[in-house]
């Protein structure tokens, strides 16, 4: 899976919108009909450290704690597109730069986890359907994908032993609609990235293939 | 520790307007104790459902020996001691009372010199006390009492009043039910009373009540077995008796020293020259002591020189005024390091404006007159700063730096001085403050990085005297009294809690707001001030210019229109004078 180049820190590319060309050519053997789920169901997962970063300015925003709700259907022979769904997540002890503290907000749930290529007990692929805004004092954003209508897709990775979904920070995610004080320290259009590990309970999920 | 210093209770403060300035040393009142510790015990009349009970009343209470012209006086706790005689608890409560537990909210005065304010000491309360055996009763309520701040040198008293006093009867544990006969609700205690009446059910020997109910006339619940609080509360007032000093202690805020100035005794000098005005009212000679003259209330301010640290004011304001467009001040911008970058850059459009607006209240302290002036008054219509956030960032994550740049637009209303003192004669002035600019704004600092967040705000602000009576007599000073140059303000504020280097202090932040310290202001020479031909520069540089000044503000939270509308509903709040005791 080719990986996103990011923007080098030290040049800021202000007001510029970026679109990133994500292009998951999955092994297509792995794609389709081949993915067994076991001890799926609903799960929880706890993050603590979800780190939003624009990738452009480097100003982060990161958080205490993050909570996502989802679940995957035990099945063999599954699609790996849309294997499970994130019914809700919520982020809490939001800060930024000054110590502004911020509340982030899921839009459009549900997202949805894509399966794309395994190997070694460790899937790869995506978290598709994500948006989010941002509200703090002084500041507001919002994050889509390629255009502010479009919503982002982002790549995870899924542990069978460790139980752990992760945000790998890669991923067509931009900020949109900056307002206030934010402004220079995240604008309109800035790549962004979002990472943060999340630990599923119950830790019974597994996800093969074939 | 984000704000400032909230007190444990909010307390109800109604001050008592003032009348004009009177000259003359404060009565010579008992004083139980100047300062220190304040003992004080007085007789009550206690008015409850049930009828009169007389009880006896002992407060202690540590007071500060002296304290200074704008910073807080905090009294220490509070202890009273209320001795009810047996035959009235009998009478009072339920026959199944074995203990009783207490509250108290006591109405306290606060007087200096001709200034009077009232203060709500409330939520003084006592544990459960047994009430087994035959003495007298005595309840011992404590509690805290809020701190209070006055504007100007001169004797402090604290007296005790009005109060009332709730009683919470406790029936005795399980195993010992009773149950009260319904019978007469009225029951009057015997003690020092003039009732007639008794009850001869509350003269038993072994001091409990067969058959009384409780005196508020609710019968109580003899039967709660499981020791559970009988019902029946029994609430009165109690008044002190008359004839008896009230005041528990006096705090002495010594005047300024070594105001003489030369060439103007206190008849000399176009004062006195306006004749006929006497001078025998002038008064504590001394310039040390603490009796200087009854100094005057500021006109128009309910509660003169006594300022009460815990009222709440409301402003009823939910929005921003003008947003100020005005560049940032590049003499109070930091250096940029070569890795930092500025935005906007070069050739880019300014950002747009971020307004948001917030009130800032405190004190100056004027080191040559020991005293302070009250800025933006919460209780005299105080007006709003108004920002525009964010003009201008410097990033540099390499150093971790990153530095956000605001203007602040602040018109303070005038402020009225009331401890000038020429050769010891009350002196009042108001105080203009007029802006030079606006006021630049630059914080630093990230949380991730472990570095506190610093504000600095910085601005230029001349001041203009008029309205100036000296003993109440017009001065007149002309209509152009001022700083020849402004004053360079620059006020300080900072958010640590948590980190190593965290200073204990409250933390200030910019939407929470905080205190905000300038330690080392300069009052710039006068000039223009003019009475009928003679120049009286002199006189107020040598009065107030120089180093050594310091200010103390306060600021609320700020609303922010844009990106928290709820920031500014349902008000947006007045802070409360700084209360910080500072070094």
């Amino acid at each position: 899976m080719r990986k996103l180049s990011t923007l080098t820190r030290t040049g800021l590319v202000a007001g510029s919108a970026v679109v990133a060309a994500v292009a998951f050519a999955a092994a297509p053997a792995n794609a389709a009909g081949t993915w067994t789920v076991s001890g799926g169901g609903s799960f929880t997962g706890k993050s603590t450290n979800s780190t939003l970063t624009d990738t452009s300015t480097g100003t982060q925003l990161k958080c205490t704690s993050s909570s996502a709700g989802g679940s995957a259907a035990n099945g063999t022979g599954l699609s790996g597109t849309n294997i499970g769904t994130i019914s809700s997540v919520t982020w809490s002890g939001c800060s930024g730069p000054l110590g502004i503290t911020f509340n982030v907000t899921a839009d459009g749930l549900p997202w949805h986890l894509n399966a794309v290529s395994y190997s070694g007990g460790v899937t790869t692929g995506t978290l598709t359907g994500v948006k989010a805004h941002i509200g703090g004092f002084g500041c507001t954003a919002s994050f889509a994908g390629a255009s502010s209508t479009a919503t982002a897709t982002l790549d995870v990775k899924y542990n069978n032993s460790t139980h752990v979904l992760s945000l790998l920070g890669t991923g067509n995610l931009h900020a949109y609609g900056v307002s206030g004080t934010c402004l220079g320290l995240i604008n309109s259009g800035d790549p962004a990235s979002y990472k943060g590990d999340y630990t599923l309970t119950p830790a019974t999920l597994s996800i093969t293939s074939p | 520790m984000r704000g400032g210093v909230r007190p444990r209770r909010s307390v109800r403060f109604a001050a008592v307007a003032t009348a004009a300035l009177v000259a003359g040393a404060l009565p010579g009142t008992n004083s139980a104790a100047s300062g220190g510790r304040g003992e004080l015990s007085l007789a009550y009349a206690c008015q409850f459902a049930s009828g009169e009970q007389d009880v006896t009343i002992a407060f202690t209470q540590r007071f500060p020996q002296t304290a200074t012209a704008g910073k807080p006086i905090q009294p220490g706790d509070l202890a009273m001691a209320v001795t009810i005689p047996r035959a009235g608890v009998t009478a009072m409560l339920p026959a199944a009372t074995a203990s009783v537990s207490a509250e108290s909210d006591l109405t306290a005065h606060i007087t200096q010199g001709s200034s009077d304010a009232d203060a709500d000491w409330s939520g003084l309360t006592a544990p459960e006390t047994s009430l087994a055996g035959t003495d007298d009763v005595v309840l011992t309520l404590t509690g805290k009492a809020p701190a209070v701040t006055v504007t100007a040198s001169g004797d402090v008293a604290f007296s005790v009043g009005v109060l009332t006093l709730t009683l919470h009867p406790r029936a005795a544990a399980a195993g010992t039910p009773t149950t009260p006969a319904p019978g007469p609700t009225t029951a009057r205690a015997a003690g020092t009373a003039t009732a007639a009446a008794t009850d001869t059910n509350a003269t038993t020997a072994d001091g409990t009540t067969a058959n009384g109910t409780a005196s508020d006339g609710t019968t109580a619940d003899g039967t709660t077995a499981s020791g559970a609080a009988a019902a029946g509360d029994v609430t009165g007032t109690c008044t002190p008796e008359p004839g008896q000093d009230a005041v528990l202690a006096t705090v002495h805020v010594p005047g300024p020293t070594g105001t003489t100035l030369p060439g103007h005794s206190a008849a000399a000098g176009p004062v006195a020259g306006r004749g006929g005005r006497s001078t025998g009212h002038a008064s504590g000679a001394d310039g040390t002591a603490s009796g200087s003259s009854g100094p005057s209330a500021a006109a128009g301010r309910a509660g003169g020189t006594i300022v009460p640290l815990d009222q709440p004011v409301h402003s009823g304001v939910s929005t921003c005024g003008k947003t100020p467009i005005a560049p940032l001040d590049p003499r109070r911008l930091p250096p940029v390091s070569d890795t930092g970058i500025v935005v906007p850059m070069p050739g880019q459009p300014a950002f747009p404006p971020g307004p948001m607006c917030g009130f800032a209240v405190g004190f100056s302290n004027v080191n040559k007159l020991n005293g302070a002036m009250i800025i933006n008054d919460p209780h005299a219509k105080p007006v709003l700063a108004e920002v525009n956030s964010g003009q201008r960032k410097v990033l540099d994550y390499s150093k971790q730096y990153v530095e956000v740049d605001s203007i602040i637009d602040l018109r303070l209303p005038p402020s009225a001085s009331t401890f000038l003192t020429f050769g010891f004669m009350p002196t009042t002035a108001d105080v203009e403050f007029i802006p030079r600019g606006v006021f630049t704004v630059v914080q630093t600092g990230d949380d991730f990085f472990g570095e506190p967040i610093l504000t600095t705000i910085g601005g230029y602000q001349d001041i203009r005297i008029h309205n100036v009576r000296i003993n109440g007599t017009p001065l007149d000073v002309g209509p152009d009294c001022h700083t020849a140059k402004p004053l360079d303000i620059v006020l300080h504020g900072r958010k640590d809690s948590g980190l190593p280097d965290d200073d204990g202090k409250p933390d200030y932040f910019i939407d929470a707001g905080g205190p905000l310290t300038d330690e080392d202001l300069v009052i710039p020479p006068f000039t223009g001030c003019a009475s009928h031909g003679e120049n009286l520069d002199a006189l107020f540089t040598a009065a107030l210019s120089g180093p050594g000044n310091s200010l103390n503000i306060s600021q609320g939270p700020l609303c922010d229109p844009i990106n928290v509308p709820e920031s500014c509903l349902p008000e947006i709040p007045i802070p409360q004078l700084p209360q910080r005791k500072k070094s």
